[in-house]
């Protein structure tokens, strides 16, 4: 690693603990090994858990904003009601949901369907974002171009060699 | 006599803003510097407008006038003087003229601290962009948004209040007022930003002065945004303080937009680049306070927000337009002179850095815009009725900001222009070993979740991050260290991470239930126990309570969880109470009163961890921005350098041995559009 390292690099970055890929590692390993320890839930969910799940999907009806989750409005209390008795039926969450939507329309449900001209909303911001990044990537490969076309370092030192002979003498001098 | 005064004073203001842009104008178009810097005093005629308004509706509130029906609506014998006070912008009209008096306030302070240089053209036609937009609003309430109007027919004897959310906590007299200072801030930036525009002077003059006037409009913007969580949090009784409501998300993008101002303002005063870039974010962000405005005011959106609907959508929503149109139009117009020189070196420098934040920023502005008005949309298109709702924006933007708090921890370690990767690799080593240890020591304690711990994770490594930063700068240049945009900047840093962790803390791991209790009953929850006393009666001067009284872990003085009733409003409303800690809050509310005396009652509970903590972020990142404001050492030497030699600032960064040089050329002179 040392002998690789370009001039500029200062002295102890060249050697030791802070210089080598070492620490870079192990600090991986720790983070890899800590997050799939972390990842198992402790217990699988109980079914309060999984209603609570399902409600915060679902618009308290009587409310202005918040989830059936959140809300302890006795239409939010209703709405947990009918998921809870649904998923104790055995009926998944998608099953409870479009029974919802059908009996308080489709505004019910806080998650935009992914099909359709509503889809639009989950593909828009993701194609946005690759055209962003592909502009940005582009950007970058411009300004590479740009910038090889001379010594950048050598360009620096005509510049402060042109400035210094402006002001007469390094800036160290001026009083 | 008051409504006579008020309509009076809107009036003045009105016409005094009309003729201080035809005054201004006429000297800019004659070329008269004279002229030009006379109309320059209008704008203390147009505070004196707004002034004199507010006094007299202030007056109105308190002298409870009921013939304004205004006063009639939202004020009642039974409110306590802070209420019929805050009242003035509890609704509609009376924000307007809130805003009115602010934009007044800030045009005026922009006249004063501009005075010597009147007869700039720069400083006249930003004048004259901040005349029309205080026209604009002085013109609602002339018409639409009176606030002055009288009552049709009788007057009555009293009135119904303010509503009820609105006069229940004191935070009403903060965080509306700040979250307008904020807006309302953005109109200097912006103006300049016209003025520059229109006088082909798009150098970064007007970029460098001013910077604090958004520093403080943005400073302004995240306390209000702060302060609005915590009210809510205290107010509306679900335990939560973001419900991704229309109205909410409506502050956060200006937020969003400033934000990225801010950073990528950085690379064009240093290098000079990305200056349409910077214009059409500012442009952005004050369109967006207008749009924000639009979808708060005119009903189109459900919200809890809406205290009130009104008829002023479709002129709010043309001098959106007008703002829009009138920003593109500029930049496209100037395009020549804004193609600006320089080149961003390498992805991984700090200028890359800040092109990635811009992005991700905007991705985040974008998610949260479409969200908000896409049911409108989707109506539009094919009459779909939809929502989207808090599960749309979780998904979209946790990722944003997970990606935002990596990046915060890794910019400011990237020098300028070219990072030798070990240079980097040995500023971020500490840093980054903090963000794993945080990782590690969570899982031992027993914290399960990936994203959760991903967040904490992040969270230390862009905390240590930022630390790391401050102690250098510390070290090299004592508590002076703390100044300036770097200094203040990391504070801020510090602050949102802050904010992030506690954030990250209570969503995920929050408990909450309900407990079925009569009183002298005690039932452990979330490892809490809570023990009911009983209820009471209370009286205060504008409702009557039922409270339960419950003792949380057997400490101090029973908490007082409460269904409240407001005269004038049939339904209860919900006071909860808050047993706050640095460790965990106990939030209680009263779900359901006892049916019969002394039987039982349904306590509500959310408990929900390092939720304090948000609220200390927020105070963090208002003490950063006001360091940020300082002057710091560089600017001060900068401003000591006489001779052209001192254009090139050579500096030294003592940790990693970098030397850095920037050229005069670069940072093109103050002023004259670039070569």
């Amino acid at each position: 690693m040392s002998a690789t390292a370009p001039a500029s690099v200062p002295r102890f970055a060249g050697r030791g603990w802070t210089g080598s890929r070492l620490p870079w590692v192990v600090l991986a390993l720790v983070v890899g090994v800590s997050l799939w320890a972390g990842a198992a839930p402790r217990h699988t969910p109980s079914l309060d858990q999984r209603v609570r799940q399902v409600a915060a999907d679902v618009r308290c009806p009587s409310c202005t904003d918040l989830t059936a989750a959140d809300s302890n409005a006795p239409t939010a209390v209703a709405v947990r009601q009918t998921i809870r008795q649904g998923l104790q039926q055995g009926q998944s969450p998608a099953q409870i949901e479009s029974w919802l939507a059908g009996r308080y329309g489709r505004d019910i449900l806080l998650r935009p369907p992914t099909r359709g001209v509503a889809g639009l909303v989950w593909e828009l911001p993701v194609a946005g974002a690759v055209i962003a990044l592909g502009a940005l990537a582009f950007a970058f490969a411009r300004w590479r171009r740009a910038v090889s076309g001379g010594d950048p370092a050598e360009a620096d030192r005509r510049l402060v060699e042109e400035a210094l002979a402006r002001s007469g003498g390094p800036p160290g001098d001026e009083p | 006599m008051r409504s006579l005064l008020g309509h009076g004073a809107v009036l003045l203001g009105f016409v005094a803003a009309l003729a201080g842009i035809a005054s201004t104008a006429g000297g800019l178009a004659r070329r008269r510097p004279s002229a030009v810097a006379a109309g320059r005093r209008y704008v203390w005629l147009v505070l004196a407008a707004g002034v004199l308004a507010t006094a007299a509706m202030e007056w109105a509130m308190i002298g409870r006038d009921f013939s304004l029906a205004y006063v009639a609506a939202n004020d009642s014998r039974s409110t306590p003087l802070l209420f019929r006070v805050t009242g003035m912008w509890s609704a509609l009209q009376g924000s307007i003229l809130l805003w009115a008096l602010i934009l007044a306030a800030y045009l005026a302070a922009m006249g004063r601290r501009f005075r010597r240089r009147g007869g700039d053209p720069v400083v006249g036609w930003a004048m004259v962009a901040g005349l029309a937009v205080a026209a604009f609003f002085f013109g609602l309430m002339l018409g639409p948004a009176d606030p002055f109007r009288h009552v049709a027919g009788a007057v009555p004897t009293d009135g119904p209040g303010p509503n009820p959310l609105l006069q229940n906590n004191p935070l009403v007299a903060f965080h509306p007022p700040l979250l307008y200072l904020g807006y309302v801030g953005f109109t200097v930036p912006f103006a300049f930003a016209i003025g520059a525009l229109v006088t082909g002077r798009v150098g970064e003059s007007w970029l460098v002065e001013t910077r604090r006037w958004t520093l403080l409009a943005w400073g302004c913007l995240s306390a209000g945004i702060v302060l609005g969580m915590w009210w809510s949090y205290q107010v509306l009784g679900w335990g939560g303080f973001w419900a991704w409501d229309p109205v909410e998300n409506a502050s956060l993008l200006p937020w969003l937009c400033a934000t990225a101002y801010l950073h990528s303002a950085a690379v064009q005063q240093r290098r000079g680049m990305l200056r349409v870039w910077n214009l059409s974010l500012l442009m952005a962000t004050f369109s967006l306070t207008i749009l924000g405005t639009f979808l708060t005011r005119s009903g189109v959106v459900e919200s809890v927000h809406s205290f009130s609907e009104s008829t002023l959508g479709p002129l709010i929503l043309s001098f959106f337009g007008l703002v829009v149109a009138a920003g593109v139009g500029l930049i496209a117009w100037r395009g020549d002179l804004l193609r600006s020189p320089g080149a961003v070196d390498s992805p991984g420098s700090r200028e890359g850095a800040f092109l990635l934040n811009n992005l991700l920023f905007a991705a985040f502005a974008f998610v949260v815009l479409l969200g908000t008005v896409f049911p409108l949309l989707a109506q539009a298109i094919n009459g779909q009725t939809l929502a989207v709702g808090r599960p749309y924006f979780d998904r979209m933007v946790l990722p944003i900001a997970l990606c935002l708090l990596f990046l915060m921890a890794v910019a400011p370690a990237l020098p300028w222009r070219k990072a030798a990767a070990p240079v980097v690799r040995a500023r971020l080593l500490v840093p980054a070993w903090a963000g794993a240890a945080t990782i590690a020591g969570c899982v031992l304690a027993g914290v399960r979740g990936v994203l959760a711990l991903v967040a904490f994770g992040l969270a230390a490594f862009a905390g240590s991050s930022a630390l790391r930063q401050l102690a250098t700068r510390v070290r090299r240049s004592g508590p002076a260290g703390l100044l300036g945009r770097s200094g203040g900047g990391m504070v801020v840093h510090v602050g949102v991470v802050v904010l992030a962790a506690g954030f990250a803390a209570s969503s995920a791991f929050g408990h909450r239930g309900e407990l079925r209790l009569t009183p002298g009953q005690s039932a452990a929850f979330a490892g809490h126990s809570l023990t009911y006393l009983g209820t009471r009666d209370a009286r205060y001067s504008n409702r009557t309570a039922v409270e339960g009284l419950v003792t949380v872990d057997g400490r101090g003085l029973p908490a007082r969880p409460a269904v409240s009733q407001f005269a004038g409003v049939t339904e209860g409303i919900g006071t909860p109470a808050v047993v706050s800690g640095p460790r965990e809050d106990v939030y209680l509310t009263l779900d359901a009163v006892p049916s019969t005396p002394g039987g039982p009652a349904v306590i509500g509970v959310v408990v929900q961890p390092l939720i304090m903590w948000m609220w200390v972020g927020g105070g963090v990142i208002a003490l950063g921005t006001v360091l940020a404001a300082a002057p710091d050492r560089s600017q001060r030497r900068r401003r000591l350098a006489k001779s052209p030699a001192d254009e090139i600032e050579v500096t030294t960064d003592l940790v990693s041995g970098d030397v850095e040089v920037s050229r005069g050329a670069e940072r093109s002179p103050v002023g004259v559009p670039g070569p």
